[in-house]
């Protein structure tokens, strides 16, 4: 069975918020390795047993967000049977309402985030970022507000990685058509190869 | 003639009516004996069967309730022993030493003795552990236990019931809940260990499977390919090779250059599992167990349901070797099929993304996944010499995997006495003398009868 990515559709809030992050993603993965990766993404409810079938799944947005009990349960069973959520706030803003509820809600369901090592294997799976996980120009320019956040957090399930949790907003720096990666110097994408790599192999 | 009136005294004193008092209770009591003993005394005469004269009996807990020195001393040249219970192994050598020393051993039982078996052998998993298969005789609830405690619970039935055990510690023990009436024993091995390395593509089949593997106990090295250039390494990943491991999973995508060692590792005794569409990769030949049909998809939500692997993606087996023991079917198609080669094996699984059932099945898949890739690699790791010493001579019987069976052996099967027989050491009434019963009877009654005429005198 192919590498299908998926994103996650939740109740609350907007969830599609970085429609061209799933193509930029299979793009990276298609150039730079030669997992057999499905050349669409799949968008899959947080409550659906559907999502049991798709063991990485992105999550994003800009607004409050709020858990339906029965999103709350499938997550905690999703994360328990070995699946891999990776959250970003696509407001790469600590002091957020992404922010804020998303990890209260992520806390309530699956315990508490923790800082991420740098040193942590999922910066290593595939290409090498010695330093941790890779700024993105929206916390060096973009907002003036120069707020860079040295570690991605995490949270623990069964002694697996379940929850990857992301302030950097990822999902306005990867959300571009691909074709458009030939004017990068250095491919921004190449840490969602890592995240990729790290679900099919940890 | 003289009235009593005449004879009794003018004066009635306090002492006087106690006296009478002492006298009407007693005569009351002694007729009371009296009348009991001739019942009882009927009883008996009545009775249809003989009381048994035991000397011992074997209680539930399958020990002796008469000390063996006082058995060995006994006069009696024949012995009635009451079976009770299955008599553990100490109590059948201690009545096997009795027959020895010149006794004749009769023993019954008030019921038809429950038999319990099982036969235990050593699984291998890393982690080590046991299979046990009891057979019993009827429905109850069996308790398994080693030396640290309680281990499981199993019901018993006629065609047999089998557990799996983590690693044991001394002796296990299986005992019907209920009654205890058998208990049965035996050492089991050591934990052993058994190397597997995965080869194969980066997916979520290799992924789940490996997690699988490792959280079930088996050390796993493993390959994983990444891109022409990038391959995921765990542990020891050269080719495989028999001093280093002992099975090798090979999912699809592994190298050529792997593949092609194979062959060897299987003849000098390696186990090979083939998973899906692995069966397609070149340079596999003869250690192939069927040749690969078209894919068939798995039912959408069947990893949900009662036959969880028809939810998989199926490769079938369309020609399988004729040496070939086929282990599962799929709606007729071969599904799992096994196969000698030279010193090792080989197991086909048409399985493919095993997985789902994992992630996708019920509350239960994640352990019904890992113990079907457990049960699956178990059967083809090379095997050693069983480690479980054996000894069953009736002489020197150290193990007691069979209790009832062993007494039948030595003693033949205990006659079982009909329910009006009454072993007369367990109810000590029966064992008096009906002659004493009879002179309790006479003496009380007559007793009885004197202070009566005595209380009429005074």
């Amino acid at each position: 069975m192919r590498f299908t990515f998926a994103t996650v559709q939740y109740e609350s809030g907007d969830w599609d918020s970085a429609p061209l992050l799933a193509a930029n993603v299979i793009d990276a993965v298609a150039r730079y390795t030669t997992i057999d990766v499905a050349p669409s993404g799949a968008i899959v409810p947080l409550s659906s047993e559907a999502l049991l079938r798709y063991p990485l799944a992105f999550l994003t947005g800009h607004l409050p967000v709020r858990f339906t009990a029965a999103e709350r349960a499938m997550l905690r069973k999703y994360c328990d049977r070995g699946g891999l959520l990776f959250v970003d706030d696509h407001n790469h803003d600590i002091d957020g309402v992404f922010h804020k509820t998303c990890t209260e809600e992520l806390a309530q369901t699956l315990g508490a985030l923790k800082p991420i090592p740098n040193t942590h294997p999922v910066y290593r799976s595939f290409f090498t970022f010695r330093d941790g996980p890779p700024t993105t120009s929206h916390e060096l320019n973009g907002w003036g507000d120069n707020l860079v956040h040295d570690h991605l957090q995490g949270i623990e399930r069964n002694g697996r990685l379940a929850v990857i949790y992301s302030s950097k907003d990822y999902s306005s720096e990867w959300s571009f058509h691909p074709e458009n990666k030939r004017f990068l110097s250095v491919d921004n994408t190449r840490f969602g190869v890592n995240l990729v790599v790290y679900a099919l192999t940890r | 003639m003289r009235s009593r009136a005449d004879t009794a005294p003018v004066t009635v004193g306090t002492e006087t009516v106690g006296v009478e008092r002492v006298l009407r209770v007693a005569g009351a009591m002694l007729h009371v004996v009296g009348i009991a003993s001739m019942a009882l005394l009927l009883w008996r005469l009545l009775a249809t069967s003989t009381p048994v004269r035991v000397v011992a009996a074997v209680g539930s807990n399958g020990a002796l309730d008469t000390p063996f020195p006082a058995l060995l001393r006994s006069a009696a040249d024949t012995m009635d022993i009451a079976i009770n219970g299955v008599p553990d192994v100490r109590t059948r050598a201690m009545l096997r030493a009795l027959r020895g020393s010149g006794h004749t051993l009769r023993l019954s039982a008030p019921r038809a003795l429950p038999p319990l078996a099982i036969a235990v052998e050593d699984e291998w998993k890393a982690i080590g552990g046991s299979r046990l298969q009891v057979v019993a005789n009827d429905s109850a609830v069996a308790s398994v236990a080693d030396d640290a405690g309680l281990l499981d619970s199993m019901r018993l039935t006629t065609t047999g019931a089998h557990a799996a055990s983590g690693p044991v510690q001394g002796v296990l023990r299986v005992a019907d809940a209920a009654s205890h009436a058998s208990v049965a024993s035996l050492r089991a091995g050591a934990p052993s260990s058994a190397r597997v390395l995965v080869l194969g593509d980066a997916t979520w089949e290799s992924r789940f499977l490996i997690s699988a593997l490792e959280e079930d106990g088996w050390p796993v090295d493993a390959a994983v390919s990444l891109s022409p250039k990038v391959t995921v390494s765990q542990g020891t990943t050269r080719s495989p090779s028999t001093a280093r491991h002992a099975i090798v999973v090979l999912l699809p995508g592994a190298s050529s250059s792997a593949v092609s060692t194979l062959p060897q590792f299987v003849r000098a005794g390696g186990g090979l599992v083939i998973v899906g569409e692995a069966a397609r990769l070149g340079g596999l030949g003869a250690l192939r167990v069927g040749t690969p049909g078209a894919t068939i998809a798995g039912e959408l939500g069947a990893e949900a349901s009662e036959e969880p692997r028809h939810g998989l993606d199926l490769v079938p087996m369309m020609s399988v070797s004729t040496a070939a023991v086929v282990l599962e079917r799929r709606d007729g198609m071969t599904a799992v099929a096994a196969r000698r080669l030279g010193a090792g094996r080989v197991v086909q699984v048409g399985y493919d993304n095993s997985w789902l059932w994992r992630m996708a099945g019920d509350d239960a898949s994640p352990a019904a996944h890992r113990r079907w890739w457990t049960t699956l690699l178990s059967s083809i790791v090379p095997m050693r010499a069983p480690r479980a010493t054996i000894a069953l001579d009736a002489e020197h019987d150290t193990l007691d995997a069979a209790p009832l069976a062993s007494l039948v052996r030595d003693f033949g099967s205990p006659v079982v006495r009909p329910a009006a027989v009454i072993p007369v050491n367990q109810l000590s009434i029966a064992a008096i003398d009906p002659r004493w019963i009879l002179a309790l009877a006479v003496v009380s009654l007559v007793a009885s009868w004197v202070i009566r005429r005595w209380r009429g005198f005074t």
